[in-house]
């Protein structure tokens, strides 16, 4: 057996590092499509609150960072919907708004920089047994939910307007994607990182969107780009002792890279 | 024989948007086989009463039933298939194909968690023959032209078997030899007896290619046959200037042109 699975930590992290890499992209390629693509950072950026309270309060950042983003979701699904605004104001709203409370709650509590900074960059070391509780059966959640609604997720992506004068609601799809982006994001972050799961969100799926003949296409090339960029990241992470959310996202975009000079597009 | 049934059915149809009467008092029907035009000049309300009778927009006063039922409450909606406006300006870089984009269209008839069945399959297969683009069905969006991606649209709503065919400037974005090609199809689907509902501000298509016409400027100006609404009355009604009719075979509104001839 080879030296890093003689490691629980690094099983754990494996474990964790599949899901994600599979569930991430399922849930981006449906936000670039609709030209959302910085919804995945803003909530990874709101999530921070939730770590930031869970270490205050020493609940596990991992719960309290999936509740405050599902929050958050709702919140910019319902202040998008009202046209006063524009749906990326929201966002930049959502995304530095809750940078700062994040700050003002850290900076009043003092002491946790060390667990913050796993949080913010992701670490490989750090996914204890209690997360795969909750990263496994709701990330296989997300991976159903998204097979079961995908006909139409893909309905409302393309066409909001069509899609809803044949009675498809776009409005619950709508919420029901943002929950998802939000679930996704705390998931990933003990091992991507808060600052760098929108990379591993968006990336795989541009890279996909070279490569591919159809939307189907572009979701299995985006999902086999980011399951082999976690894996390989991880690998890499561990022999050469570097970030493992930053050394995936490097791999995700030497992919990036290499389809856009190799397509045909 | 029977009397055909209406498929439209719409009573004292009024619509505000902020506080601008954009419909009043609209009354219509459309029954079963008809090919209608919607005609009116911009800001008329075509487009306003296109979307209410697709249910995208609740009317502010007056009844809308749809094959008998209030729009509101209409369950089966795919049987209204709805080629938007937006559909010429369609976002082509969506890394989707033709197939995906017609399958899309039978969505709401198969049903939630439903996936789609080999049946499913066939009627998708046979909306996008009818609409000429089964050839490239594998192929990229992005790589249709305007017409080729406005039958695309039709197919779409042809795959939900509807019963009414509801079009919004369909050919916008189309170059002339493409639009008749397009216009040769619709006359085909309406001969196969499906009801065809178009909007389009351009009188001489609507004069040579639809059976009834509705003139629509805020209020219904008029209801009748291509012929009638050719009327002088009727177009200043519409266009609120005066216009001139050159016949060439067919009818043709040339504002510009009737300026000069009318001082």
């Amino acid at each position: 057996m080879l030296e890093i699975f003689q490691f629980d930590f690094m099983i754990r992290a494996f474990i964790a590092g599949i899901i994600i890499g599979i569930v991430a992209p399922m849930i981006g390629v449906f936000l670039v499509v609709r030209r959302y693509s910085l919804m995945a950072d803003t909530l990874a950026h709101v999530s921070l609150v939730g770590v930031a309270i869970g270490l205050l309060i020493r609940v596990n950042p991992v719960f309290t960072s999936a509740i405050v983003a599902v929050a958050a979701a709702m919140g910019i699904d319902k202040l998008s919907e009202n046209k006063k605004l524009f749906g990326e104001s929201v966002l930049a709203l959502f995304l530095s708004g809750s940078l700062a409370i994040a700050v003002v709650i850290i900076s009043a509590t003092r002491g946790f920089t060390v667990d913050l900074f796993s949080f913010l960059f992701g670490s490989i070391a750090t996914v204890a047994t209690v997360d795969l509780y909750f990263i496994v059966p709701f990330g296989l959640l997300v991976m159903l939910t998204v097979v079961m609604l995908y006909k139409e997720l893909f309905f409302v992506s393309f066409d909001p307007e069509v899609a809803s004068s044949y009675g498809t609601s776009v409005k619950t799809y709508n919420l029901i994607l943002a929950i998802l982006a939000a679930v996704t994001i705390s998931l990933s972050m003990r091992i991507v990182g808060i600052l760098l799961i929108g990379a591993l969100t968006v990336i795989p799926v541009l890279t996909a969107m070279y490569l591919s003949r159809s939307f189907k296409q572009t979701l299995g090339i985006a999902v086999v780009v980011s399951l082999f960029s976690v894996i390989a990241g991880l690998f890499l992470s561990f022999y050469f002792n570097l970030a493992s959310g930053a050394t995936i996202v490097v791999v995700v975009l030497v992919f990036f890279g290499l389809s856009v000079l190799f397509s045909s597009k | 024989m029977n009397e055909a049934k209406n498929i439209i059915e719409i009573n004292d149809l009024s619509y505000n948007y902020n506080h601008h009467l954009v419909l009043e008092g609209i009354t219509f029907s459309v029954k079963s086989g008809e090919y209608l035009g919607v005609i009116g000049p911009n800001g008329g309300g075509k487009t306003t009463l296109v979307k209410i009778i697709v249910g995208l927009l609740k009317p502010t006063k007056g009844q809308v039933k749809i094959l008998g039922q209030d729009v509101a409450h209409l369950k089966e909606r795919y049987n209204v298939g709805y080629v938007s406006q937006r559909a010429s300006q369609a976002i082509v870089t969506f890394p989707t194909t033709v197939e995906e984009i017609v399958r899309s269209g039978r969505t709401a008839k198969v049903g939630v968690f439903k996936r789609f069945t080999n049946h499913d399959q066939h009627f998708i297969d046979e909306a996008m023959n009818a609409a000429d683009v089964y050839q490239f069905r594998k192929r990229l969006i992005s790589s249709l032209s305007g017409g080729e991606l406005q039958r695309v649209f039709i197919a779409r709503a042809l795959a939900g078997e509807p019963k009414i065919l509801i079009l919004d400037e369909p050919a916008v974005g189309i170059d002339i030899a493409a639009q008749d090609k397009f216009y040769s199809f619709l006359h085909e689907l309406n001969g196969q007896g499906l009801t065809i509902f178009f909007v389009s501000h351009d009188i001489d298509i609507v004069a040579q290619e639809v059976h009834s016409v509705l003139c629509l400027n805020n209020r219904l100006i008029c209801t009748g046959t291509p012929k009638d609404f050719i009327k002088q009355e009727y177009m200043e009604k519409l266009y609120g200037k005066k216009v001139r009719f050159f016949l060439h075979g067919h009818a043709h509104a040339h504002e510009r042109e009737s300026h000069h001839h009318e001082h």
